[in-house]
C-alpha cells in the first residue's frame, strides 16, 4: 500500500525536508520540533537551577553565531573581530540603563543600532582579500578591546559596569533566568526565521552564489562588496543586540568578555557546528559551551582536551557536526528517491 | 634619554623580528595564518629555562639547544595535525582552527610541564650594566640585539645560497611549479615550519631573560602579528624591519604618548597598512586588495 501523505509518488515529510534543505522553503519539520521543545523544556527543569540560566547565556550567544555564520558561513568573509560588536552593544546597554536611566527596550534597540554603527566602521576593510580581511578584523577586535578596558570615564576600565538594573518590558521583570530564557529564545526564534527568510530571497540567492565561486559571482556583474558590507551590517546588528541581553542577563560588564579570545571562540563554534548552516551555528554553540562546562571534571586537564578537540574536529570533521548530519539525510534522501 | 629608549627599542624590535619572521614564512610558503606560532616563542623560552636552571648549560648552547626543540616541536605540529588538513583539501578556516587548537594543547601542555608560575632566569643572563657614552645599557641587551641581527643575516645566506633555502623560496612563490621541477614541497614545508619554529624559540630564550618565561608568555608574541604585517605579509626582510620598527613605535609610544594604549597604536597601523599598502611598508610583490 503507498502511503497517504504522498507528492509524486514522494513522502510529504522528505519532500519537505529536501526542499528546506535546497533553501526553498523557510522552516524544515525539525527545525518546528526543536522550537517547540525548545519553548517547553523550562517546564522539565528547575526554575531557579544553573541548567536554565547556562541556557539563557548560550541562547544570547546563538545570537552572535547566527550572525557570525551569515557573514562567515554565507559570505565567506573571516571575521576575526566580531566580538568587537557584542561588546559596543553590551556597554551600549550598559551604560544607558545605568547611567541615563533609559528603560530597557529603548537601550535594546539603542545597542542594535550600535552593532550597525561598528559594522559600518569594519566597512572601510571589506575590500581586503580573504586572509588579509581576517587579520584586519583581527586588529579591529584587539582596538576595541582596549578602547573598552582604558576609555575608563566611561567604561570604568577593567574593573567594568556592575549593578545594572535587569531587563523589563511591558512590566514584566525579566530577572529571573526563567523569565529571560522566554525573553531570548523568542529573539533566537525571529533572528533564525529572518535569516531563513534571508536565504530564501534574492540576496539570499546571491550569498549562494559567492560562497559557492567569488570570481563567477562577479562576473555576471554581481557587486560584491555591497553584499559582503550587507552581511556585516546584519551581523554586527545582531551582534549588538546580543551584547545587550548579556548585559542585563549578567548584571555586569567588563572587558574581558569582548577581547579577541572570545571572537576566536565564535569563530571555533562556527567551524565545529558547521561553516554554512545555522542550525550548524546553533549545535556549534551548544557544543563549545556545553565542552567548557562539564569538561570541568578535567581540572587541569580541561583546555588539553579542548584544543585537542579542535585539531580532530579540523582533521576528521572539516564540516563540523552539521556536515555529519547533512552528508546522513543527503544520503537518506537518495537512497529514497533511488528506490 | 631618547637614545637609551631607542636602543631599548632596538633590542624588543628585534625580537618582534625574529618572530614575525617565523609567521611571516609559513604564510608564505602555505598562506597560513598560525595562531600556534607565538607559542613556538613561549616553549623556547621554558625549554631554555630548564637548560639554564637545572642543567646549568652556558648561555650560547642554551639559545641553540631551546631553538632546536622549539623547532622539532613546530615540525611535529605540522606533521601531525597540519598537513594532514592540508592534503585532504581543508578550507584555510579549518587550518587556523586547528593552529588555534594546537596553540591551546602547547600552552596548556606547558602549564601542566612547567607549572604556572613565572619563572625568572638566573642573574648571569642579564650581566653587570655598562655604560656607554652616558646611556646605560645591560650588556644583555646588546647580545640579543647583536644576535638578533646575526640571526637574521645567517638567515638571508640561508635562503639565497643553500639548495635548501633556494627550493623553499620557489615552493613558496609557486607550489604546484616548483613541484614538478623536482621539488619535494612536502619537505619544504617541514623546513619552513622548522626554521619558524626554531626562530621563534630563540626569541623565546631572549624575551624570557629580559622578563621571565610563562606559559602565558605567548600573549607577547600575538603583536608580532601586527609586525609582520608592518613589514608586508610573507615578506622575510619586511617582517624584519617591521618588528625593530614596531619595537620602537612601543617603547617611545609608550613613553611619550600612553602604555595603554600602546596596541591601539599597533593595530591601529595594522589595519592602516592593510588599507593603504597591503604589500606592507617595503617591496610590493603580494596584493591584498580584490
Amino acid at each position: 500500500m503507498r502511503p497517504r501523505f504522498t507528492y509524486g509518488g514522494e513522502l510529504f515529510l522528505w519532500r519537505w525536508l529536501r526542499l528546506t534543505m535546497a533553501n526553498r522553503y523557510v522552516i524544515s519539520p525539525f527545525a518546528i520540533i526543536t522550537m517547540l521543545a525548545a519553548l517547553l523544556l523550562p517546564l522539565l527543569l528547575d526554575p531557579f537551577g544553573f541548567l536554565i540560566l547556562f541556557l539563557d547565556n548560550i541562547l544570547v550567544f546563538v545570537l552572535l553565531t547566527l550572525g557570525l555564520q551569515l557573514i562567515l558561513g554565507y559570505a565567506g568573509i573571516l571575521n576575526l573581530g566580531h566580538a568587537a560588536f557584542f561588546g559596543l552593544g553590551a556597554y551600549t546597554s550598559a551604560i544607558l540603563t545605568k547611567t541615563l536611566g533609559v528603560p530597557f527596550p529603548l537601550a535594546f534597540l539603542a545597542s542594535t543600532l550600535m552593532g550597525l554603527l561598528g559594522g559600518l566602521l569594519m566597512c572601510p576593510i571589506i575590500r581586503l582579500r580573504d586572509v588579509y580581511f581576517a587579520m584586519a578584523s583581527f586588529a579591529f577586535g584587539i582596538v576595541a578591546y582596549v578602547v573598552f578596558s582604558e576609555w575608563r570615564e566611561l567604561t570604568n576600565g577593567h574593573i567594568g559596569i556592575r549593578a545594572i538594573p535587569p531587563a523589563r518590558l511591558a512590566g514584566i521583570d525579566f530577572t529571573s533566568s526563567l523569565n529571560f530564557y522566554y525573553l531570548v529564545l523568542p529573539c533566537v526564534i525571529v533572528l533564525y526565521l529572518v535569516f531563513r527568510l534571508l536565504l530564501i530571497s534574492p540576496f539570499g540567492t546571491s550569498l549562494n552564489a559567492i560562497r559557492q565561486s567569488e570570481l563567477a559571482a562577479r562576473s555576471v556583474g554581481m557587486h560584491l562588496a555591497a553584499i559582503k558590507v550587507k552581511t556585516i551590517l546584519i551581523g554586527a546588528a545582531a551582534a549588538g543586540a546580543a551584547g545587550s541581553l548579556i548585559t542585563h542577563l549578567q548584571g555586569f560588564v567588563s572587558p574581558e568578555l569582548f577581547n579577541w579570545p572570545q571572537s576566536i571562540t565564535l569563530v571555533t563554534m562556527m567551524v565545529i557546528g558547521g561553516i554554512g548552516s545555522f542550525p550548524g551555528a546553533i549545535i556549534g554553540t551548544f557544543a563549545i559551551q556545553f565542552m567548557s562546562e562539564y569538561l570541568r571534571f578535567l581540572v587541569e586537564y580541561k583546555m588539553l582536551i579542548y584544543g585537542g578537540v579542535l585539531v580532530f574536529f579540523m582533521i576528521f570533521l572539516p564540516k563540523g557536526i552539521a556536515g555529519v548530519v547533512r552528508a546522513l539525510v543527503v544520503a537518506a534522501l537518495e537512497r529514497r528517491s533511488a528506490r | 634619554m631618547l637614545l637609551g629608549q631607542i636602543v631599548y627599542g632596538l633590542v624588543i624590535g628585534s625580537i618582534y623580528s625574529l618572530i614575525a619572521i617565523g609567521f611571516s614564512m609559513v604564510f608564505q610558503a602555505i598562506g597560513l595564518l598560525n595562531f600556534a606560532h607565538q607559542e613556538f616563542m613561549m616553549l623556547g623560552g621554558l625549554i631554555g629555562y630548564t637548560l639554564a636552571v637545572t642543567l646549568n648549560l652556558p648561555a650560547p648552547l642554551v639559545v641553540l639547544l631551546a631553538g632546536l626543540g622549539a623547532g622539532c616541536i613546530a615540525v611535529a605540529i605540522e606533521k601531525v595535525g597540519i598537513s594532514p588538513i592540508r592534503h585532504r583539501g581543508g578550507a584555510e578556516i579549518n587550518l587556523i582552527i586547528a593552529t588555534i587548537g594546537w596553540g591551546i594543547i602547547l600552552s596548556n601542555a606547558a602549564m601542566l610541564t612547567w607549572d604556572a608560575y613565572p619563572l625568572g632566569y638566573p642573574q648571569r643572563f642579564q650581566g653587570k650594566p655598562l655604560n656607554l657614552g652616558g646611556i646605560s645599557i645591560v650588556p644583555q641587551n646588546l647580545v640579543i640585539l647583536g644576535a638578533g641581527i646575526l640571526l637574521m643575516i645567517l638567515l638571508q645566506l640561508f635562503f639565497k645560497r643553500t639548495w635548501t633555502g633556494q627550493s623553499m623560496r620557489a615552493a613558496a612563490e609557486d607550489s604546484p611549479t616548483a613541484a614538478l621541477m623536482g621539488i619535494d614541497t612536502d619537505r619544504t614545508v617541514s623546513w619552513t615550519f622548522f626554521i619558524s619554529g626554531a626562530l621563534g624559540g630563540i626569541a623565546g630564550v631572549f624575551v624570557s631573560s629580559i622578563f621571565y618565561a610563562s606559559f602565558e608568555m605567548g600573549l607577547i608574541g600575538l603583536r608580532c602579528f601586527a609586525a609582520a604585517v608592518l613589514g608586508g605579509f610573507g615578506n622575510i626582510v619586511g617582517a624584519m624591519f617591521g618588528g625593530l620598527i614596531l619595537g620602537i613605535i612601543e617603547t617611545l609610544g609608550a613613553t611619550y604618548i600612553s602604555s595603554a594604549y600602546k596596541d591601539v597604536i599597533a593595530y591601529g597601523i595594522v589595519i592602516v597598512i592593510l588599507l593603504i599598502r597591503p604589500t606592507g611598508i617595503f617591496a610590493a610583490r603580494r596584493t591584498g586588495l580584490t
